[in-house]
């Protein structure tokens, strides 16, 4: 079919194709992942020189590799004779990359530096013009690795817009500034389509049900002592309405959006803290984050905490972990989920941060596996396409602008699902260069 | 039987069962195999990994594995409904130490699941300390370490 995308895409619904249809799918990867800035890695993967990284981005083979002069490289895995993988290894440290196939060599930031018997190619044999293909743009942000396929893509600061303001709480956990991707990965795969993902304040009491009764308070009447019956424990244990405690959804334009919890954390500013000043070590990260941010910085910074980000199209920030997405077709998606550690800070304070994130989100955990069980379950119900077209109007026409225009609703709405498949639409719609 | 043999086999015994009530989702009656007290479940990415620098699948000490069993028998875990199908095989076992208060024991497993008619073989290597019960063994920690920690996993909320 010819891809139409007005007809796919409207102000407050879309056509379930958009999630099913393998060649949707090839083009948002033209148009959309290989035209706008993605996510790559961390600088803090590569710390010294010879450290690199390799890994898929959008259907490529791409190593992040530390020079020799400290730079960050971002080449395509692709020996530039025949086009063999030159690295096998999805980290490690090394000075060179050479293609086992016929032994040409290239240094870690991409120079041809052999050649085995090099006279047969000829007098016009340019070793110069023959290093490892770089992206052509790369730019880095608190350490996050951008890069595109697109050498004209518009400046990264200018695509991360407002929504820039979620990476620097994340990395400002910290009280030095800066944060370590050091913990190990996690890759989890389901059978969905990648825009699922997305970001909904919607979802939260449901599907992540058992884990709310987990957590929520017992009502004192007594009656939650009925652990076999569920249904009673429901009733009876408070899950809460996620609009009426004042949280609220960000649509920061360019697709970047933003569940915002804080206003309830703020409004549990001295639980919070107090929690922290109950132990040594939380106390003296207290003490180090208000040094380095004053107290009232400080306190507004550990209280949100988790930036709770979408940054459009394939990175994420929730909670203390960077969320890549990875998608491999319409109905097939990994999400690799690296959590983070701070520096500057002492060691329990980051031992809390893997065990808070392996609570929730592991492919073992309480949680996530319940959103990509959803994913998959939303995957199978739109094959059916008798009724096309879902809907995305919770709250449209009521969103509000904040005093730097961004739009802004309650935590429920489905602006954010509209801010990131406005994007889509405008995105899908330009055929030529962004 | 020497003594030796016997345990082996006390052992074997015992790991088949825990296997069999894990394929069964017979959650209360598996949850009575781990030892009182402060106990590990956890599922390091290596064999060497130092959990406070690196992330695991799981890593529950008692209150967690509680709230593990609580989720799976609460009828809101929708990532087990439906449930993943499991058998599993055990071999290689091996009993690496052991006194009169503790065995140490490690195997080879192959978990075959079927979750909506689609078939995966999930393989790890697995680590148990068991409590001596007199005859009898309680779980005091349970390691299990998955084949390859870069490759992609789909749904693991079954035990593993």
């Amino acid at each position: 079919m010819a891809v139409r995308v007005d007809e796919l895409v409207g102000p407050d619904w879309v056509d379930g194709r958009i999630y099913t249809d393998q060649e949707i799918f090839e083009l948002e990867m033209a148009r959309i992942f290989r035209r706008t800035w993605l996510y790559i890695a961390h600088d803090s993967e590569v710390p010294v020189p010879g450290d690199y990284v390799s890994r898929d981005v959008a259907g490529a083979p791409v190593i992040v590799a530390r020079d020799k002069d400290g730079g960050i490289q971002v080449m395509f895995n692709r020996c530039r004779h025949r086009g063999n993988l030159v690295c096998q290894y999805p980290r490690g440290n090394s000075q060179y990359f050479r293609c086992q196939y016929h032994g040409w060599t290239f240094a870690n930031d991409g120079t041809l530096i052999g050649v085995p018997y090099p006279e047969r190619y000829g007098p016009d044999f340019d070793k110069r013009a023959l290093g490892l293909a770089h992206l052509p743009a790369v730019e880095l942000y608190r350490g996050f690795i951008f890069a595109s396929f697109n050498p004209d893509v518009p400046p990264l600061r200018e695509h991360l817009g407002p929504a820039a303001e979620l990476i620097d709480i994340f990395v400002n956990q910290s009280p030095v500034g800066t944060i370590q991707v050091r913990s190990g990965v996690q890759r989890a795969e389901y059978r969905g389509n990648w825009k699922f993902v997305g970001m909904d304040g919607y979802h939260s009491n449901f599907v992540h049900r058992s884990v709310k009764l987990m957590q929520a308070p017992r009502s004192s009447d007594g009656q939650d002592q009925d652990e076999s019956n569920p249904d009673t424990n429901l009733t009876v244990r408070k899950i809460g309405h996620p609009d009426k405690v004042g949280n609220r959804a960000y649509d920061y334009g360019n697709g970047h959006v933003r569940l915002d919890s804080s206003p309830q954390r703020l409004a549990a500013a001295e639980n919070i803290l107090g929690e922290l000043r109950a132990s040594d070590a939380g106390r003296a990260y207290l003490e180090s984050m208000e040094a380095r941010y004053g107290p009232q910085e400080a306190a507004r910074l550990i209280c949100i905490s988790d930036p709770h980000v979408s940054i459009f199209p394939n990175l994420q920030l929730i909670g203390v972990h960077i969320r890549v997405i990875e998608p491999l077709a319409a109905d097939r998606t990994i999400v690799a989920q690296y959590p983070t550690t701070l520096d500057g800070v002492p060691d329990e304070i980051n031992i809390k941060r893997l065990r808070r994130y392996e609570w929730f989100y592991t492919p073992a955990a309480f949680g996530t596996p319940d959103d990509y069980e959803v994913f998959e379950r939303n995957q199978l119900g739109l094959a059916a396409q008798t009724s096309p077209s879902v809907v995305l109007s919770r709250g449209a026409g009521r969103e509000q602008r904040d005093d730097r225009g961004v739009a802004v609703g309650s935590y429920s709405d489905e602006i954010t699902q509209r801010g990131q498949l406005a994007r889509w639409a405008e995105l899908m719609r330009a055929g030529g260069s962004e | 039987m020497n003594n030796g043999d016997r345990q082996r086999r006390m052992v074997e015994d015992f790991l088949y069962r825990e296997a069999r009530l894990a394929d069964e989702r017979r959650f209360t009656e598996w949850a009575q195999l781990w030892a009182p007290g402060e106990v590990r479940y956890w599922a390091p990415p290596r064999e060497d990994t130092d959990p406070q620098r690196e992330v695991c699948l799981i890593y529950d000490d008692r209150h967690r594995l509680e709230q593990r069993i609580q989720r799976w028998t609460s009828g809101f875990d929708w990532a087990q409904d439906p449930p993943s199908l499991t058998r599993r095989i055990l071999g290689n076992i091996e009993v690496t130490s052991s006194d009169e208060n503790e065995v140490l024991a490690s195997a080879n497993v192959i978990i075959c699941i079927s979750r909506r008619a689609r078939a995966e073989i999930v393989a790890g290597r697995v680590t148990y300390r068991l409590q001596c019960q007199g005859d009898d063994f309680r779980i005091r920690e349970k390691r299990v370490v998955l084949l390859d920690p870069d490759a992609p996993v789909g749904n693991l909320t079954f035990v593993l």
